[in-house]
């Protein structure tokens, strides 16, 4: 195909008014339609962005532009455009759900100690690791540590007051509640981005909606997006200890330290609430068919449908702190105070059980080949196989009430009693 | 009528008024405002109130939910809340008895009297005040504690610990609350266990009954009194800096022969002063409704910091010594210059942890601001700036543009410009590494109970408030053993209030600062008698460094710096700079 030399010759341009207008009008349009990918007005304050923008990095930009931008996760210097693609390790027990699965493979074989590191008290949360392997964890002594794949300290956030639950890495922020009764978000480099203060302490981790919202408990839940705003507060009676965990049907779900499992509609309005009958103190978890697990202060593992009807309860010998963890068989792994850890059927049958030295306290987490691996107050860290032998159990001195984390080259994160945060590889 | 004879009458009849009128005015013995002239064995005569006493009648105590209460042979039923406790007595003068009523809801706890009208019974209510909503699980008594008086007690269980309430109530047919006494549960500051104890006894010896509060806070008991007056009851405001002062006077002699009980002895003062004296800001003790006691100046809790500033000290406990310096910062509390001078010997003769040697390295006239690059170079910005290799002894002058604030944020964008004090408080004045925009962050925000006269901003002073370092969360401050993080976002801009830290706590860390390490694990503390140096990893214990010639450098300490590897610190006292290691 040839083309009219008319067309490109420059005496054409020259001599054409009418393509002279096309190309200024196409320029407006081009200019226009890339408006909102300009670098846009440089601040340091919201107040000096005009309506509907806010300062953001220095730059006065869209909210829902930068929402979109926190919720992406972050490329590493070793991380491929892959790998940032969202995982299930991002906060407690792996994922919304709190199904413990990981898609690491956990050694298979008894462990060497890798290193630890050490704080001033107990360490309760259980680390998280970011998509560069970075850890980042909480200790009671009001630390929030994020450390280098080595052990050595990246940074260090003084809280002033206790931290219990575990972090949540929420695109390219890490966020976690305290004792100073406030939500904090921090960038990955350990900056403040935001702080909401809260009216009760925050003993439980918070946990990421698919509808971009972060939901965390104290004196009742609590909906706030990825810029630190508050869209709702749902006072409950007691304190909630328990982390919400979201389920498919677009429900929120709490217990309570009175012992009532609620579910929350996304704009914060009751769906239902079932009296267990026991205090609950650790996080549901929702299996793939869409049934809920929470374990109870009378030792009772209860199944519960999305309408808030209690199928079936499985009795253990003592209370149930920990959160059920869920097989990818679709088994509910859950130790007790009793000292065992049990693997149910989702029918609610006994499949088998572990006899550890001491309460269980911690959540069980399952790697990539089914493999448990569960902390004991015997002081001991338990791998078990999916058929519920002992593979393997490390001493680590103290009890271990840290749920383990595992990072993607195998290695085992978890915090116990004697103040050290552990690596085990 | 003969003029004589009526000029007698007149005369006898002056003499009966003036003597009708001294008769009656020495009836009632009159008494100054004060107590200098009373009777000094009054209290031999106290009558401690006790319960149950027999004479004087005590009133009936309710569980939950009760909603009426016999007077006489009515029933009172209440309108809203329920009965703790009434007590039957006669208020107007005619039968039958009234009652005086306590009740409750979970918001208010009332206080009325109920009179029996023929089958009904009529109330009026006397006084009310309202519950925070975590104080639960109201119970009351009531019980007359004189003949003109009766005393109802509310208790309720709050969140940290127990809220009394006692109302002091005068019998007659429209009773009135003479005062309410309020002690309410610990607080930070204030942990020790606060007891009323109510006694009745004639305290300035006018024939009267007065009302006399014991308050026992730990084993201390200090007696606040309330003398009853023609114009009605008026606090004595010798107290309670008078038993204070006897408490601290006991301290301060038993220092030299034993430091360890005078110790203990000034404690109680500095407890009581706290629990009791608004100045604090901490008070627990409250009259009608308010929270603490003016007590103004106390020259005795002044006194009692200096003797437990100096038992620490003696003690080698150094952090603990600054942290009881702070006393001395209250406005009420200012110590008198023995007061000084004995926290002053103290110090100087106190053992220091180590041998600290120094050497002068440089001479400034001016203010120099020190720094350390690294653990062999340190950085002095003066009038003209230069650095120094330890090592070599070799000064290199340097360029402004070379100068690099020691205290920057890890971008390195934004560096700390001073530290102010203002009649906001202290804060941090902030600002980009090049040009001239600044804007402040707070540090310690003053309190809005203590007034600024004068409009200030000026520099804080080396042993005020210091920002120590930058580290990824904000700025890191300390004045003496207090230390604080200023939360920052990227741009420098507050983010959340500043975070107290415990002594113990882990610092924010990496940090940027010329009197802290990177890792946040050891930092410096200047004082006047010499340099505490804190390290975290030791449980937070601070050493104490003082060459033996400190005193023969003439000067003030006006600036620090710690090297890198916490090893060594460089100081300017008057125009010297010196290194010091140990």
């Amino acid at each position: 195909m040839t083309m009219d030399p008319r067309w490109y010759s420059p005496s054409a341009l020259r001599c054409s008014p009418q393509l002279l207008l096309a190309l200024l009008v196409l320029s407006v349009l081009a200019a226009c339609s890339g408006a909102r990918s300009r670098p846009s007005t440089p601040c340091m304050s919201d107040a000096e962005c005009r309506a509907e923008r806010i300062c953001h990095e220095g730059r006065c930009r869209f909210v829902e532009e930068v929402l979109t931008e926190l919720a992406t996760p972050v490329v590493g210097p070793d991380v491929t455009e892959s790998d940032a693609t969202p995982r299930s390790a991002n906060g407690f027990m792996g994922d919304a759900a709190h199904t413990g699965r990981s898609e690491n493979r956990g050694p298979a074989a008894s462990p060497t100690p890798a290193w630890t590191y050490q704080t001033g008290a107990r360490v309760f949360a259980s680390p998280v690791v970011g998509n560069d392997g970075t850890v980042y964890v909480g200790s009671l002594d009001g630390q929030f540590v994020a450390l280098n794949a080595d052990g050595s300290l990246k940074w260090r956030y003084a809280a002033g007051q206790k931290i219990y639950p575990s972090a949540l890495i929420a695109g390219s922020s890490i966020i976690f509640g305290t004792h100073q009764r406030e939500l904090v978000s921090l960038s990955l480099q350990g900056q403040p981005r935001w702080k909401l203060p809260l009216q009760d302490v925050v003993d439980a981790s918070a946990t990421l909606g698919p509808d971009g919202r972060i939901y965390v408990v104290g004196d009742g839940a609590y909906a706030v997006d990825l810029l630190g705003r508050l869209h709702w507060h749902k006072p409950t009676a007691d304190h909630v200890r328990s982390a919400p965990v979201i389920h498919p049907a677009r429900l929120v779900i709490i217990g309570t330290t009175e012992g009532s499992l609620v579910a929350l509609r996304p704009d914060g309005s009751v769906a239902w609430s079932v009296q267990l009958r026991g205090a609950i103190e650790g996080a549901a978890s929702v299996d793939d068919e869409g049934y809920i697990y929470t374990g109870t202060g009378r030792g009772e593992i209860v199944q519960v449908d999305q309408t808030g009807t209690v199928r079936w309860r499985f009795k253990t010998g003592d209370e149930v702190r920990a959160t059920p963890a869920i097989a990818r068989d679709g088994t509910i792994i859950v130790g007790s105070y009793d000292g065992n850890v049990y693997a149910i059927s989702p029918s609610g049958g006994l499949r088998w059980k572990v006899a550890t030295g001491g309460r269980v306290r911690a959540s069980a987490r399952i790697d990539a080949d089914g493999r448990i691996y569960v902390g004991s107050q015997d002081n001991f860290l338990y791998c078990i196989d999916p058929s519920g032998s002992v593979l393997w159990r490390y001493n680590v001195g103290q009890d271990v009430d840290s749920t383990v984390e595992i990072g993607s080259d195998g290695t085992l994160y978890f915090g116990s009693d004697d103040g050290g945060v552990h690596a085990l590889r | 009528m003969n003029p004589c004879r009526s000029q007698r009458w007149a005369a006898v009849l002056l003499m009966l008024v003036t003597g009708g009128l001294v008769w009656g005015c020495s009836g009632r013995k009159q008494v100054p405002f004060g107590l200098k002239d009373a009777d000094s064995d009054a209290s031999e005569r106290a009558t401690e109130v006790e319960e149950g006493a027999p004479e004087l009648p005590v009133g009936e105590s309710y569980g939950p939910d009760q909603v009426e209460v016999r007077v006489s042979e009515s029933t009172l039923v209440l309108q809203a809340g329920y009965a703790l406790a009434a007590l039957q007595l006669d208020l107007d003068g005619s039968e039958p008895a009234d009652a005086l009523v306590v009740s409750a809801d979970p918001q208010e706890i009332r206080l009325q009297a109920a009179y029996p009208r023929g089958l009904d019974v009529s109330s009026r209510s006397i006084d009310s005040f309202l519950v925070p909503a975590h104080c639960m699980e109201p119970t009351a008594s009531i019980r007359q504690i004189s003949s003109s008086l009766v005393a109802a007690r509310v208790e309720h269980r709050c969140e940290t610990g127990r809220r009394t309430n006692v109302w002091l109530v005068t019998i007659e047919a429209q009773p009135r609350v003479r005062e309410r006494i309020t002690v309410l549960p610990p607080n930070e500051q204030s942990s020790a266990d606060i007891e009323i104890e109510l006694a009745v006894e004639d305290r300035d010896a006018d024939g009267y009954e007065d009302v006399v509060a014991n308050l026992r806070i730990g084993k201390t008991v200090i007696p606040l009194a309330w003398l009853n007056r023609p114009g009605g009851f008026a606090r004595d405001v010798s107290q309670p800096e008078a038993s204070l002062k006897e408490l601290a006077d006991a301290a301060w002699e038993s220092f030299g022969a034993n430091p360890t009980s005078a110790n203990a002895r000034a404690m109680t003062v500095l407890d009581a002063f706290v629990a009791i004296c608004r100045e604090s800001g901490a008070a627990r003790v409250g009259l009608s409704g308010t929270q603490g006691l003016q007590c103004q100046r106390s020259p005795a809790t002044a006194r009692a910091a200096s003797v437990a500033m100096s038992a620490a000290i003696r003690a080698g406990s150094f952090v603990r010594a600054l942290e009881l310096q702070r006393w001395w910062q209250n406005a009420a509390l200012e110590p008198s210059p023995e007061d000084r001078n004995l926290v002053q010997a103290a110090w100087r003769k106190a053992k220091a942890n180590a041998e600290a040697t120094w050497r002068v390295i440089d001479i400034e006239g001016g203010l120099a601001s020190l720094s350390f690059r690294d653990p062999d170079t340190l950085v002095i910005d003066a009038r003209a700036p230069r650095q120094i290799q330890l090592s070599s002894g070799i000064k290199t002058p340097l360029s402004a543009a070379a100068l690099v604030p020691a205290i920057r944020d890890p971008s390195g964008r934004f560096s700390v410009r001073s530290v102010r004090a203002t009649c906001a408080g202290f804060e941090a004045e902030l600002g980009p590494m090049r040009g001239k925009q600044s804007h402040r962050a707070a540090i310690e925000r003053r309190s809005s109970k203590t007034p600024c006269r004068t409009p200030i901003d000026r520099p804080a002073t080396v042993f005020e408030w210091a920002v120590l370092g930058w580290a990824p969360q904000g700025l890191v401050a300390a004045s003496g053993d207090l230390l604080r993080v200023v939360p920052l976002n990227q741009f420098a801009k507050p983010t959340g209030r500043p975070i107290e830290l415990g002594t113990t706590s882990p610092l924010p860390a990496p940090i940027r600062g010329a009197r802290i390490t990177a890792d946040g694990a050891r930092y410096v503390i200047p004082h006047p008698e010499g340099v505490v140096v804190r390290d975290w990893r030791n449980g937070g214990a601070g050493l104490w460094l003082r060459p033996a010639d400190w005193d023969g450098v003439p000067g003030d300490l006006r600036s620090i710096a710690i090297s890198p590897d916490g090893r060594k610190i460089a100081l300017q006292k008057g125009s010297e700079i010196r290194l010091l290691s140990w």
